[in-house]
């Protein structure tokens, strides 16, 4: 019996790591950066080998800030981070902007910008990037990718083990899509008084996370309201859950 | 001018400062006595050189027999090759026709010797041609020429003189042991080859390696597999050239020719010196997508415009990540261009849109021009077909060409302004930036000069240390250009045409432009303020009479 057993869960935990929910063996999962955020994930945070879908609100830069801070938490030696962005047509806007990445205590040295001019560029330069197994990261802003190309993006991000990092602009309907992680950042009030005027203050909700559940049950989603500190250069949350946290994942 | 005894002397003196009264080898101060509004850059004799090289190159389109002669002169052996142009005249006419579109000042002369040529060219008497007649025919009117036609030493020529001789004639006259006796063997030699009695080998002009690979086909071909086969050939062709010359390659060029005598050039750059066919093969795949057959290509030539040396370090090409990172941004740069990808830079400066920098071309390392080889600026000169037809019966002939280059009032660097002419590809590769002359011209499709490709660092890319000095807040999208809004009021905001609360505003921040760039009094004060729903703003007001509000960025 306890073979049996053993040996189920041998075989899930291989699945799971096949299906990207956790991560390989000699890899770490990159952690959010608060034990509530990575402790909703199965893998622990973020898993390499698959993309990651940020949402926003219009002309907001919340989304931007998250993965800037996600960027900080990145190893030094994995390598420098292809910052990828297509400006929309109506309002042009340089970004990032690097001394709003020190202040989220992301290094801009070790980006790399690419500005290509159509979307068939920037999906290209995704995919190509993808494959490069000396960047630490890639990250596309502003680039929606239709769901064929989708598919080929998330294909190169396995096949390179890359942590692709998506941040969507905002429209009505965001695609279905294979990313692995789903997340919407959207800027929250910040009440001043507490020493530090307009810390970024984002409300995090987790849309949609592949194997929620061990084997694939529907994923639940969760609510945090999380500050930036700049003092400590981490985030922490605002107060105790709103929403209940999602159903412990095994 | 060139610093010389006493002080700074004149160098090279053009028609209107010598109409002035100005000469060479004056000293400067003098001249400016002379000519107040004299204009006198300083000299480049190696410069000077290498153009006149790069003009006896061009000047190969008549005959592979050409060479520079001197510091200022060219001799070229146009045995043969005269009827091309219809006769020799006809030669001489197009030549000069093009020197003049060019603006070289110049003296032509044709002779049977290169000697006498030379002599002919700068000494000749006002008002006799420029052909001077073939034979013995000419035997006077060489005679005739003062003693500086033979080509002496400046000492010589005086010592002659004070004997008093003056003309040729003179020296011809006189018996020759004695005057080997007195004054060496240089007289009567050059006497000798004036008059078409001693040899005179010359040596062409070297043309600079070419790394070149040319693929002519039997039929034209139209599909992208036959393309990718013949540049296949091409590539292994030219990686062993490369190979045997020890070079890589940096820089590529896929010229198809197409059967209506249309052309297409594909360019190919890379951040390191290549010469391995996989790799090189990989990085035309995006670019052979543009490539256009038309009515079908008839033949296909890759060259290799600049190239470097080739280290050993870079033996292990393909194998392992080591260089994924550099082929990566080699194929980014090629498909979306290198000012397009880069690491940001951080400038010195307090304006915010101007705090930060991009340097393109990948790993955002200065473009390197040193390794461009002046070679590509020559573009290939196809030569006549019907060849040199060296008959020997048809007497030697050379032809004495003698650019007097001197440009504005006073010495000017020698600037060749070249019109796209059709079989004139003179171009220069240097640039006068003193006068402000921009003789940079480049025939092929009118484009500019090639752009140095971006060197690469090598290996792993090491984050530079810059310091990124933020004193205070900064939002993470910066809008370029600034969007006006109205002037907010207590708490609300118009903006895009709708109406927010604001929650609180914070500021001002003055920052003022650089002092030396921009009018006293202006500058610009920022405030950040927050909306009710939770937008974090960056907004400045302009410190004019009546200030204006612009959105500037947007905090996360």
């Amino acid at each position: 019996m306890t073979n049996r057993a053993d040996t189920i869960a041998a075989l899930r935990a291989r699945l799971s790591v096949m299906d990207r929910i956790r991560a390989r063996a000699g890899q770490e999962a990159l952690s959010l950066g608060l034990a509530a955020l990575d402790g909703a994930l199965a893998g622990g945070g973020l898993v390499r080998g698959g993309l990651h879908e940020f949402l926003g609100d219009a002309a907001d830069a919340a989304p931007h800030g998250f993965v800037a801070s996600l960027l900080a938490r990145l190893p030094a030696a994995a390598g420098p981070v292809l910052w990828c962005r297509l400006p929309p047509p109506d309002a042009p806007a340089d970004a990032p902007y690097a001394p709003g990445l020190v202040c989220l205590g992301a290094d801009p040295d070790r980006l790399i910008l690419a500005r290509p001019r159509s979307l068939e560029d920037a999906l290209w330069v995704l995919e190509e990037a993808m494959r490069c197994p000396r960047l630490g990261a890639v990250v596309g802003d502003g680039i929606t990718p239709h769901p064929v190309a989708g598919r080929r993006l998330q294909l190169a991000a396995e096949e390179g083990g890359m942590l692709g990092l998506l941040i969507l602009p905002p429209q009505g309907r965001p695609p279905p899509s294979t990313a692995l992680t789903r997340w919407r950042v959207r800027a929250l009030p910040d009440r001043p008084g507490e020493g530090d005027w307009g810390r970024p203050c984002w409300q995090v909700d987790l849309l949609r996370a592949r194997g929620g559940g061990v084997m694939g049950a529907a994923a639940d989603s969760g609510t945090w309201k999380v500050i930036w500190d700049d003092a400590a250069f981490r985030l922490h949350l605002a107060e105790p859950l709103a929403d209940g946290p999602m159903a412990a994942a095994e | 001018m060139l610093p010389g005894q006493g002080g700074i002397r004149l160098h090279a003196v053009n028609a209107l400062a010598s109409a002035d009264g100005l000469s060479v080898g004056m000293l400067l101060a003098d001249a400016r006595a002379l000519c107040p509004t004299l204009v006198a850059p300083p000299a480049d004799p190696a410069g000077d050189r290498a153009d006149l090289g790069r003009l006896a190159l061009w000047a190969q389109r008549y005959t592979p027999q050409a060479a520079t002669d001197g510091t200022d002169g060219l001799v070229l052996d146009i045995t043969g090759c005269a009827h091309l142009w219809s006769g020799e005249a006809g030669l001489l006419a197009d030549l000069s026709q093009r020197l003049r579109r060019a603006g070289v000042t110049h003296h032509l002369a044709l002779a049977d010797s290169p000697a006498a040529a030379w002599g002919w060219a700068r000494h000749r008497p006002a008002g006799a041609g420029e052909i001077l007649p073939s034979g013995r025919a000419a035997w006077e009117a060489l005679l005739a020429l003062p003693l500086a036609a033979l080509r002496l030493d400046a000492e010589l020529t005086a010592d002659l003189a004070r004997v008093g001789l003056q003309r040729v004639a003179d020296l011809h006259r006189l018996p020759r042991a004695p005057l080997t006796t007195r004054y060496g063997t240089a007289p009567t030699r050059r006497l000798d080859r004036l008059l078409g009695l001693g040899a005179e080998p010359l040596a062409p002009q070297t043309r600079p390696p070419q790394w070149r690979a040319r693929l002519p086909l039997a039929e034209p071909i139209f599909t992208r597999d036959a393309i990718d086969t013949g540049l296949d050939r091409l590539l292994r062709d030219l990686c062993q050239q490369l190979e045997a010359g020890g070079r890589g390659a940096r820089r590529l060029e896929l010229l198809l020719l197409r059967s209506d005598a249309s052309q297409q050039v594909l360019t190919l750059g890379t951040g390191q010196p290549l010469r391995d066919v996989s790799t090189l093969k990989r990085l035309f795949r995006e670019k052979l997508d543009q490539a256009e057959p038309g009515f079908g290509i008839e033949m296909m030539l890759l060259t290799a415009v600049a190239t470097d040396r080739f280290t050993a370090s870079q033996t292990a090409l393909g194998s392992g990540d080591a260089f994924a990172l550099t082929f990566l941004l080699d194929r980014l740069c090629n498909r979306i261009g290198p000012d397009r990808i880069g690491p940001p830079l951080a400038e010195d400066e307090h304006q915010p849109e101007r705090a930060m920098g991009f340097a393109g071309g990948g790993m955002g390392i200065a473009a390197d021009g040193q390794d461009q080889t002046p070679l590509s600026s020559l573009p290939h000169v196809p030569h006549p077909a019907s060849g040199l037809t060296h008959s020997p019966s048809a007497p030697p002939r050379s032809l004495s060409c003698l650019p007097r280059e001197s440009g504005g009032p006073g010495a000017e660097g020698t600037e060749t302004q070249v019109s796209v002419a059709p079989g004139s590809p003179l171009s220069r590769g240097r640039q006068d930036g003193a006068n402000g002359n921009h003789g940079h011209d480049e025939t092929k499709e009118g484009e500019g000069s090639p752009t140095p490709w971006p060197k690469a660092q090598p290996r792993a890319h090491t984050p530079r240390p810059r310091i990124w000095q933020v004193e205070a807040p900064r939002p993470l999208l910066l809008l370029d250009p600034p969007e006006p809004v109205e002037k907010p009021e207590a708490a609300a905001l118009v903006w895009r045409g709708r109406r927010y609360g604001i929650d609180w505003m914070e500021g001002p921040e003055r920052i003022r432009p650089d002092w030396w760039r921009a009018r006293p009094g202006t500058g610009r004060d920022y405030f950040r303020l927050q909306l009710a729903d939770g937008r974090r703003l960056w907004l400045f007001r302009t410190a004019e009479e009546v200030p204006r509000w612009f959105l500037h960025g947007l905090f996360p």
